[in-house]
């Protein structure tokens, strides 16, 4: 009932914070000047005209309100004004195309570098101070000192150019789960996780280690557990209270910064999009995408908090 | 010890993988010879076997219908599914072979073109004496299909034209049909019909007359603050400033009682916000008012009726019906017949088609009506439509190629159209053997490389970080444009500040700027591809088409060089530069680079000199100069440091020595021109193209005109040039004629507030007038021509455009004269016997 009643005031916190963040976001936005495109030749009254008609030199408050009624009651977000390849296109429905090449890349990311980050984690707390424990360390220092969009360069060049093992670009079309369409991600989706794979490990080796020479484990050592048993049973999920949220954290942080790594693999997503509108200026197309990466970053905060509950009986959110 | 061996061995094993991956990165290329290619001729449409053209965009077109096209991306589908009434085509001399620069205008989805001015003569506001020029009849072929094969007559495009215009979508392309190069009649009327309510007293009126003066409303309000009493009109004097709708009626009183415009107004914001919600009528009945309006006028007036940009007026466009509109249905229901407001020649004396026919008249918007009308959805204002746009199902083609696959964000593809009318037709003979052509969106140049390397791409643009390894390739093409890139400099001076970028105010600081600049070494250090470039028109602009008359070969145009540039013209006609003489204008005018370190110093201690004397310089003051730039790249740093260089070099040895430091200003891409011309920072990189067939258009709207001179701080109406003018036949002349830059191009384009019409004038007089304003416009030193910008691409092994050898009309000819040195299959095969990579480098 706790838990229940901490989700509910959770939820409503967020909303709230949506809203807030949000109704900043389109004020900012409208504070800007109107960018009007017009070019020699071009009757600027006649654009001025028809952005009026759309409402854009309304006062704010009028169209914030028009802004809210149009996507309530007609799900309607706008239409792109600036936006390279969208101009006169409704945003929502750029944005839903889009977006399934982008989750999939950050869930395909998630999915591969959560089990092998946490294995080397594991292995190398395991093995302290040990060569396999040092080669991971260096590894994991390269994997993190090196920015992600090194890795797409190189695993493009070495992989998909010189080795021809994978497709340069993603492959076209919408069927996103062949074969075909797997192989011509998993450039993308290593250059994403590899530093992720970096972060979980050291972190899993810090926590683990750190646990591993707990007064506890000890105990369940002369209670006759093997070490297996007694760091799959007790020292992992003590780990694990700090790093699950870090890999929501995370999944979130992947999805936001996969920009330029969608550029790099021709993969048709809505990272680009999110910078390409604030450096054209297109509001609606950045107020849909900002709403998108608010809605996520909040979300994520709330489950990680409640992830907490599930991973360790012991913390009950919400408890007096 | 045991341990610390371990960390060696760790340490080398990561060490050993860092190794693999430099090895993997720079593995040797292989030594190959050139590959032995059978260059084929294109054997046409009706080749059997398999040809696909595979390119890239780094933009996809997302509108395919000129009625609603966005930007000069969606040309590329729209090109392929529509047709062309008159297009142009290759000149060939007696032995089949293509004449270099020369073309012919032919007819294709049109079969006549006939001047029919006095059969509507006192229609359509044709005046009834009119003979010639107002109006056209296209006769359209009676086979022309779209690709479902649904017969298009002349109605079809009457239609279209009808929902271009249409009041109820308000698209931007409607102004092509009014303020582009022709004016349909009625058209602009017939889009702003039924708009009642304030307006921008310039946009219904064109003349200040006395029959409005109780209507023209005094404002300098924003939208908002004008909301209530003016609809939100604003008036053209803000916008023709710029200045952001943010800015209240006080803010812009303000500035102009600061800052002022051509001059400061000499009078209070109180005085000035008088004037607020006053009528014209009000203002001169009463003496204090007009007095401030006078000194309010004199800050922005340069030309006749400019009164108007200070008013709004309550107005309202009557309705109309499409029928009033010069775009209607002739005496057939092929024939399409315009009515305009303007003369054209699209035809030469013997009634044949001339350069202006394909230019003009190359093609109207058309929309298949059924289905245009089906995806229509009137519950948005204005309308919005879906037609052209996002699914294959929503456009159709009447052009050689239909499209068949399209993808957002991804890729799309398009195939042989077999309705279309050309495919049989004798002029097409051989050509579009292209079966299908395939886009691939690539955003990053290097994956793009990459795939052209494997053989997935038949093309691929030059990047500056290889051109120099692959500009001697046999495969290598190099594509001029109309632009012109240049420095502009900030010449906004209330931004100026001391110790930062006042120095610019100093001409002969801006001069040894210029001078400072080695345009060749730019070119070569930063675009490869491009050419020095000495003036604001390039070798691309045409001063008479149909005899291919380049600008920049006459001798005036020249002589603006030699001018600019400092030569000195010796009274032999020689011509002196630096200090050696030439008697041949074309080696003195090669001579001239604008490169001059020597002077350019010495122009500095000028500056300096001047500046310490003003006060506006001390010494030990540095000066800061901020370059804009939307991303930081190796690019740009690459032209940062370039400037950064040349103007330490300029300044050495001098008071200056060390003081220039030129720093990163972050612009938006939306607004970058508008912060510019604000003030807001100091170097611009930019350059104007397109119009290149009229070069004396294209200097004065770019370079003089307020609403596009990016040096909106200089004022042209400044700067006095005393010319003779020498008129033809039944023209006048005139000896020592004084006017300004802006006068004078009122006069060379025979505009309506121009003193005198030299637009008919003979075109040496209107060289000269041209050319005198081109240098006297270069030695302002605001606008400091760089390069003329020229693309590098490499040619697939697979395909063969007709010709290497741009030509202004035909490019190189394009898909419809591509050829294929492989079929499909053959490719495929060709890829896999070497390696899957191919080599490019010879």
């Amino acid at each position: 009932m706790y838990m229940f009643k901490y989700i509910l005031k959770r939820l409503g916190l967020m909303l709230m914070t949506f809203c807030i963040i949000m109704l900043i976001c389109f004020v900012l936005i409208k504070l800007l000047p109107i960018p009007i495109n017009a070019g020699l030749g071009v009757d600027r009254e006649l654009i001025e005209a028809n952005l009026r008609a759309r409402g854009y030199y309304d006062p704010i408050m009028v169209q914030l309100w028009n802004y809210v009624k149009r996507i309530v009651t007609e799900g309607d977000f706008g239409i792109g004004v600036n936006m390279p390849g969208y101009i006169n296109q409704p945003v929502w429905d750029a944005f839903v195309t889009r977006l399934p090449p982008t989750v999939l890349i950050n869930v395909y990311s998630t999915l591969i570098g959560v089990p092998i980050g946490l294995g080397l984690g594991i292995f190398a707390a395991l093995k302290k101070n040990k060569w396999q424990d040092h080669v991971i360390s260096t590894g994991v220092m390269i994997l993190i000192a090196v920015p992600s969009i090194v890795y797409a360069f190189l695993i493009q060049y070495i992989f998909c150019f010189k080795l021809q093992w994978f497709p340069l670009m993603m492959a076209t079309g919408t069927d996103y789960f062949t074969g075909e369409m797997f192989l011509s991600m998993l450039p993308a989706v290593l250059s994403m996780c590899l530093g992720s794979i970096a972060g979980y490990a050291r972190y899993t080796r810090a926590e683990l280690t750190e646990v591993l020479t707990s007064e506890f484990m000890l105990l369940a050592r002369t209670k006759g557990l093997t070490r297996g048993q007694a760091t799959l049973r007790h020292a992992l999920r003590n780990a694990m209270v700090p790093i699950f949220p870090m890999i929501l954290s995370e999944f979130v942080a992947v999805l936001s910064g996969s920009m330029i790594i969608e550029n790099i693999f021709a993969i048709p997503g809505v990272g680009m999009m999110y910078l390409t509108s604030i450096q054209v200026l297109d509001y609606d197309f950045f107020l849909l995408l900002s709403g998108f990466y608010t809605l996520v970053g909040l979300l994520a905060g709330i489950v990680v908090d409640i992830s907490y509950g599930f991973i360790d009986p012991r913390i009950r959110m919400g408890a007096r | 010890m045991a341990k610390q061996w371990q960390k060696v061995a760790a340490i080398a094993t990561s060490a050993v993988l860092a190794c693999g991956l430099v090895v993997g990165m720079t593995a040797c290329k292989d030594e190959e010879q050139p590959y032995d290619i059978e260059k084929r001729a294109s054997t046409g449409w009706e080749d059997e076997r398999e040809y696909t053209y595979n390119t890239y965009t780094a933009q996809l077109p997302a509108v395919w219908t000129d009625v609603n096209t966005s930007d000069a991306a969606d040309m590329e589908i729209i090109g392929y599914i529509n047709s062309s009434f008159y297009e142009y085509d290759y000149q060939y001399d007696a032995n089949g072979e293509i004449v270099p620069g020369g073309f012919e205008v032919e007819y294709s989805a049109a079969t006549k073109l006939e001047d029919v001015t006095t059969r509507y003569a006192g229609q359509y506001g044709i005046p009834a004496d009119a003979t010639e020029g107002l109006a056209f009849a296209i006769t359209l072929r009676d086979d022309l299909r779209w690709d479902d094969g649904t017969p298009i007559h002349a109605e079809d495009f009457v239609y279209t034209m009808s929902q271009q215009l249409s009041p109820n979508y308000l698209f931007q392309q409607a102004s092509n049909y009014y303020s582009g190069n022709y004016i349909i009649h009625n058209a602009q009327n017939y889009v702003y019909q039924g708009q009642s309510g304030w307006f921008p007293a310039h946009t219904p009126y064109s003349v200040f007359e006395e029959s409005l003066y109780d209507h023209l409303v005094f404002t300098l309000g924003n939208s908002t603050e004008n909301k209530e009493a003016y609809g939100g009109a604003v008036v053209s004097f803000r916008t023709g400033m710029g200045f952001p709708d943010s800015y209240a009626a006080s803010d812009v009183a303000t500035y102009i009682t600061t800052n002022g415009v051509n001059t400061v107004v000499d009078a209070t914001v109180e005085e000035v916000l008088a004037l607020e919600g006053k009528t014209y009528s009000q203002i001169i009945a009463d003496d204090v008012l007009k007095a401030t309006w006078e000194k309010v006028l004199g800050c922005w007036k340069t030309v006749d009726n400019e009164e108007l940009d200070f008013f709004v007026v309550e107005y309202t466009y009557p309705e109309m019906d499409f029928s009033e509109v010069g775009y209607f249905v002739g005496e057939n229901e092929n024939e399409l017949v315009i009515a305009l407001d303007g003369p054209l020649y699209p035809l030469d004396e013997n009634g044949d088609l001339a350069y202006g026919a394909a230019y003009y008249f190359e093609s109207f918007p058309l929309v298949k009506r059924d289905l245009w009308e089906k995806l229509e959805d009137r519950s948005a204002t204005p309308w919005t439509n879906a037609y052209g746009t996002s699914k294959v199902e929503n456009i159709a083609s009447w052009g050689p190629y239909k499209l068949t696959e399209y993808q957002s964000g991804v890729t799309y593809t398009l195939e042989r159209n077999e309705e279309w009318y050309g495919y049989g037709l004798d002029q097409y003979a051989l050509q579009y053997q292209t079966d299908r052509i395939v886009t691939r969106y690539v955003a990053e140049w290097n994956t793009a490389w990459q795939s052209f390397q494997l053989g997935q791409f038949d093309g691929v643009s030059l990047d500056a970080t290889i051109i120099s390894d692959y500009r001697n390739s046999e495969r290598a093409y190099f594509t001029p444009s109309t632009a012109t890139a240049c420095l502009y400099l900030n010449s906004i001076e209330e931004t100026y500040e001391k110790g930062k970028n006042i120095m610019l105010k100093y001409d002969a600081f801006r001069e040894a700027l210029s001078l400072s600049i080695d345009r060749e070494e730019f070119c070569a250090t930063c675009s490869p591809s491009s050419m020095a470039a000495l003036g604001y028109l390039n070798d691309m602009y045409y001063y008479d088409v149909e005899n291919g008359g380049v600008y920049r070969d006459t001798d005036q145009a020249k002589t603006a060089i030699l001018k600019a540039y400092g030569a000195v013209e010796n009274e032999d006609g020689s011509w002196t530069v630096g200090s050696v003489t030439y008697d041949d204008i074309d080696e003195a005018e090669a001579a001239i680079t604008g490169y001059n370190v020597t002077l350019a110093r010495e122009k500095m201690t000028e500056a300096y000199e001047a500046a310490k004397a003003a006060g506006d310089y001390t010494d030990g003051d540095s000066i800061v100069l901020t370059y804009g730039i939307t991303e930081q790249s190796a690019s740009v740093e690459r032209q940062r440091t370039f400037y950064q260089n040349a103007f330490n070099a300029a300044t050495e040895g001098t008071p200056l020595e060390g003081k220039i430091t030129v720093e990163y200003f972050m612009m938006s891409d939306a607004t970058w021109d508008q912060q510019f011309m604000n003030g807001e920072y100091d170097i611009a990189s930019a350059g104007w193209q397109n119009a290149p067939f009229d070069p004396f258009y294209l200097l004065g709207a770019t370079q003089v005109w307020d609403e596009n001179r990016f040096q909106q701080g200089w004022d042209p109406d400044t700067v006095t040039l005393t010319l003779d003018v020498k008129g033809g036949e039944g023209q006048e002349s005139y000896e020592d004629l004084t006017m300004t830059l802006t006068e004078w191009d009122a006069c060379l384009q025979g505009l309506s507030d121009g003193r005198y019409n030299f637009k008919n004038y003979p075109i040496e007089t209107k060289l000269e007038i041209l050319a005198a304003e081109e240098t006297a416009i270069l030695q302002t030193y605001w606008g400091i021509p760089l390069r003329s910008v020229y693309d590098a691409s490499l040619m697939g092994y697979k395909v063969e455009y007709i010709s290497y050898e741009y030509n202004t009309f035909m490019g190189y000819g394009g898909v419809r004269y591509m050829s294929y040195n492989f079929d499909d299959t053959e490719w495929a095969a060709f890829v896999e016997e070497k390696g899957g990579t191919l080599n490019y480098t010879f």
